[in-house]
């Protein structure tokens, strides 16, 4: 299955994607959430936390 | 900014870009002997301090705009969130709104923070509140980080033939047992990671040819801490361990606090902590996260020694810190922009 980065635009590619899985933009890095939206899937940033430990 | 490569070291060009722009902006500015940029605006209190770093860590990466992504080595850590304190400093003052902003755009921070040193030691102001931008996305801001102790173990014994290892101690050998024994001495699990006290040897060299029982041994250990601990409470209890072992019994054991940094927490309920969660509230919609991270920054050092006030904000995401795609999404540069406009807005009203 072939994404669109909503981000930069990068094409990304992914099998079996199920809603709510997470992918990372190979480009510019960005987490992306997969969402269905009728009987298609499409992708959004993701708002989930990642650790962050500091500078 | 991203344009202008600014490895750690090599801050010359950027200052002098940043001095020119931020005169043109309105600011009163100075570089200091070490290279830091300290721009001045408005009068009387609240004082604010906005902080950030020039320097980057090494590696070129070509600057260029994919649809909402802005490329480049420094796009967020942390040359965004440098520009957006710089640019919501300047629309505070075109409105001809209050208060004063001291914006410190330091050197050295990838290094060994030669610049907020500097700043600290010579800088005579006093402040109210005080930000430093680094990377949290513009919906987090960052209320507490964890401080350090730097500790070095240097275990010596008799060194010998290896063909008859029964016959010595083995430093290396010991160095294992006298890490467990630290590491039970001072680590400490809490109710988060936060709060917890912890362990983590990261260097280790010992011995010095392949048929000699190692007589040295030292352990380098970075034990990180939460704010109510201070780093000499870390030297004391490696110290009884150490004492716990005896020359006498053939194993000398030795520790030095090689580097030491206080934690810091800012309350929930602060008033720069309310501003910060109410203008995310209003620009972007949504609740704002309170971070407390386990590391440590610039930020500690000052909060030491000046007790003021003080989160740390910037967007960008910081996994991306030193990434070879390090890059910042525009949508949310302009978006923090606004936040820091907000919270300006809300410090410089309030009596």
């Amino acid at each position: 299955m072939k994404f669109t980065c909503p981000e930069c635009g990068a094409e990304i590619e992914a099998e079996d994607v199920i809603e709510g899985e997470i992918l990372t933009c190979p480009d510019c890095g960005v987490e992306l959430e997969v969402v269905l939206e009728g009987d298609s899937y499409s992708l959004k940033p993701a708002e989930k936390e990642a650790e962050d430990w500091g500078e | 900014m991203l344009k202008i490569y600014s490895p750690t070291g090599q801050e010359e060009k950027l200052a002098s870009f940043l001095a020119e722009t931020l005169k043109k902006l309105g600011f009163s500015v100075e570089i200091d002997e070490v290279g830091n940029v300290i721009a001045r605006a408005g009068r009387g209190h609240p004082r604010i301090l906005f902080c950030g770093h020039m320097d980057t860590v090494e590696g070129v990466i070509p600057v260029e705009r994919r649809r909402n992504v802005l490329f480049g080595r420094g796009a967020v850590d942390a040359k965004g969130p440098l520009a957006a304190m710089i640019v919501a400093a300047a629309r505070h003052f075109a409105e001809r709104r209050g208060g004063s902003i001291t914006l410190a755009a330091v050197v050295d921070e990838e290094g060994r923070s030669k610049g907020i040193k500097h700043f600290l030691a010579h800088c005579k102001e006093t402040f109210d509140y005080a930000v430093f931008g680094e990377p949290g996305r513009a919906y987090g801001v960052s209320i507490a980080y964890r401080g350090r102790a730097l500790l070095k173990l240097t275990i010596r014994t008799e060194e010998g033939h290896s063909a008859a290892p029964h016959l010595f101690k083995n430093a290396i050998e010991h160095a294992y047992k006298v890490l467990e024994d630290v590491k039970e001495a001072v680590e400490a699990k809490a109710e988060d990671y936060f709060h917890s006290t912890s362990v983590c040897p990261t260097i280790i060299k010992g011995g010095k040819a392949d048929n000699v029982v190692p007589g040295e041994c030292q352990v380098i250990i970075d034990v990180r801490i939460p704010p109510n601990m201070e780093p000499h409470q870390i030297l004391k209890k490696a110290k009884r361990v150490a004492e716990s072992y005896s020359a006498e019994e053939g194993i000398e054991v030795q520790v030095k606090l090689l580097d030491s940094i206080k934690g810091f927490e800012v309350s929930e309920k602060a008033p720069l902590v309310e501003a910060f969660k109410k203008a995310i509230r209003k620009i972007a919609g949504r609740e704002p996260i309170l971070r407390r991270k386990t590391a440590s920054c610039d930020a500690n050092l000052f909060v030491a020694e000046r007790k003021t006030p003080t989160v740390v904000y910037g967007p960008g995401n910081s996994k991306l810190d030193h990434a070879p795609n390090e890059n910042i999404s525009i949508p949310e540069y302009l978006q923090a922009i606004k936040v820091l406009e907000e919270v300006l807005q809300e410090l410089t009203s309030t009596p």
